[in-house]
């Protein structure tokens, strides 16, 4: 057969996909993001103007107090029960939900939800005497720097030191990881790259029960989405310092295309269940290793 | 200059001018479309997969850092389809049903193609999607192999490859009439 018949036939095709029908409209597509901005602002500033108001009402309360004579001594500053997360000068991670009591309003940046604005972090650390409310992670760098070999060639990878103060947990999250959290009915936290490969980690109970009912849960569920049980051995994530950890793979026309790893960690009492997907194409890449690394730095804070 | 254009709207858009944003939205909508179209999405799903295309950009516009624009746009594209596919197989179990029923619909709509055109569309339209993203980056969208590289997160031998057996597929297919044979393995 000629390329010549083919290459016209190409072209061909090419010209009748450019000449088809829009099913999109710019206008409709730029007004779906300015409303989904407008509610993820509400979402992202309640924490803040919610902290305000409390500010205002204790405020008020004591003013009250002082005014109808109590004479209770009051040593704390306002807001100092609620301290940031971490002591660091270049965090990305806040969403406002930190109180700042200082003249900036802390510049919020960054769509990760559970974390707190970092910049007032040293001068609340430095009035509050209570041990109760130090940063949950003060020991801890920012970043962590990790040198991997991809296709034979090696490349720096940067993490970001994360912390959830839900979870009581810390670890490093790839460059460009943003993180969802799901508290309708268990806690989950989402996290999501940049190029949309994501991972997820649920908190499941407490003791080994817990791990039997999920393990129960995920085999019906997953078997039930087409994918069965296969060998762990020669997996980039093969002895994971963890409770338990199964692979799943499943088939797309006749190819192994999709791994599962569904994976049971212990942290203090609380069991969690980690679940990471990936295609094969993302196997050759970073992602595995974020997965990695975010285990292996994993560490639990009461 | 199309790349330095994307950077300026980019750089706008960051700096809070939506209009920057709206820009970037007209000039690259058809092109998100398009692809997705091609990849398999169904014609009644094209306006939800092409608005979540761009809420992620707009989303993660700031840790967009390197490479060119196009390159990661297609590559939020793929994703944002494969997670359609992904939820939809998880939520319906149709899959196949679903990508191989879309392109039918598409072109019984479009009848005006030349009877090799129609070929290698219902082929392409069947193909593993391995060689399908490939064949429809480098031939309807001018990718370059590297630009799909990137995109597909492989190596560009592993893309050279991939393109060789499609397009080896796409001539069977035209030489038999329409019979596609597919390899088994890669």
């Amino acid at each position: 057969m000629s390329q010549e018949r083919f290459d016209n036939g190409m072209e061909d095709l090419k010209q009748f996909y450019n000449s088809a029908r829009p099913a999109t409209s710019s206008k409709e597509i730029f007004q779906s993001i300015q409303q989904q901005k407008g509610r993820s602002s509400i979402q992202r500033y309640w924490p803040m103007l919610a902290a305000t108001l409390g500010i205002f009402v204790i405020g008020g309360i004591l003013l009250g107090s002082i005014i109808s004579g109590g004479g209770t001594e009051m040593g704390q500053s306002p807001g100092s029960d609620e301290l940031p997360l971490t002591t660091g000068s270049d965090n990305e991670h806040g969403d406002g939900s930190g109180v700042d009591t200082g003249d900036d309003q802390g510049e919020t940046t960054g769509d990760h939800e559970d974390a707190t604005t970092v910049e007032d972090a040293d001068s609340n650390a430095e009035s509050n005497d209570n041990d109760t409310n130090q940063p949950l992670v003060v020991d801890r760098p920012e970043t962590l720097t990790k040198t991997i070999t991809l296709e034979g060639m090696e490349e720096q990878t940067t993490y970001d030191l994360y912390v959830s103060e839900e979870f009581g947990i810390s670890s490093y999250l790839l460059e460009g990881v943003d993180v969802q959290i799901d508290s309708s009915d268990q806690r989950i936290e989402k996290y999501i790259h940049t190029e949309l490969f994501h991972f997820s980690m649920t908190e499941i109970g407490t003791g080994s029960d817990a791990i039997t009912e999920w393990e129960a849960k995920i085999n019906e569920t997953y078997q039930s989405e087409g994918f069965s049980k296969a060998s762990l051995e020669n997996d980039i994530l093969e002895g994971l310092p963890v409770e338990e950890h199964t692979l799943w793979t499943a088939e797309s026309n006749g190819y192994t295309d999709q791994f599962r790893h569904a994976i049971f960690i212990q942290g203090n009492d609380t069991m969690y269940f980690l679940e990471a997907e990936f295609t094969i194409e993302m196997l050759e890449g970073r992602f595995p290793y974020a997965v990695e690394t975010f285990i292996k730095e994993l560490e639990f804070h009461q | 200059m199309p790349e330095l254009n994307d950077r300026v709207l980019i750089q706008e858009t960051l700096r809070g001018n939506d209009e920057a944003f709206q820009e970037l939205i007209d000039e690259y909508h058809l092109t998100v479309e398009r692809f997705a179209r091609q990849i398999g999405i169904r014609e009644e799903d094209l306006p939800d997969v092409t608005q979540e295309v761009f809420i992620k950009v707009y989303r993660f516009l700031d840790k967009y850092s390197r490479g060119k624009f196009t390159t990661w746009l297609y590559s939020v594209t793929l994703n944002v389809a494969k997670d359609f596919f992904r939820k939809q197989k998880r939520e319906k179990r149709k899959l196949e049903k679903t990508i191989q029923e879309n392109p039918e619909q598409f072109y019984q709509e479009n009848l005006d193609l030349t009877e090799d055109a129609k070929i290698l569309h219902e082929t392409i339209s069947q193909m593993d999607e391995k060689y399908r993203i490939p064949i429809v980056l480098f031939y309807f969208h001018d990718s370059s192999i590297k630009d799909i590289a990137a995109i597909m997160s492989m190596r560009e031998s592993s893309v050279k490859t991939r393109l060789k057996r499609g397009k080896s597929l796409l001539k069977k297919s035209l030489e038999e009439g329409g019979y596609i044979y597919e390899p088994r393995a890669l």
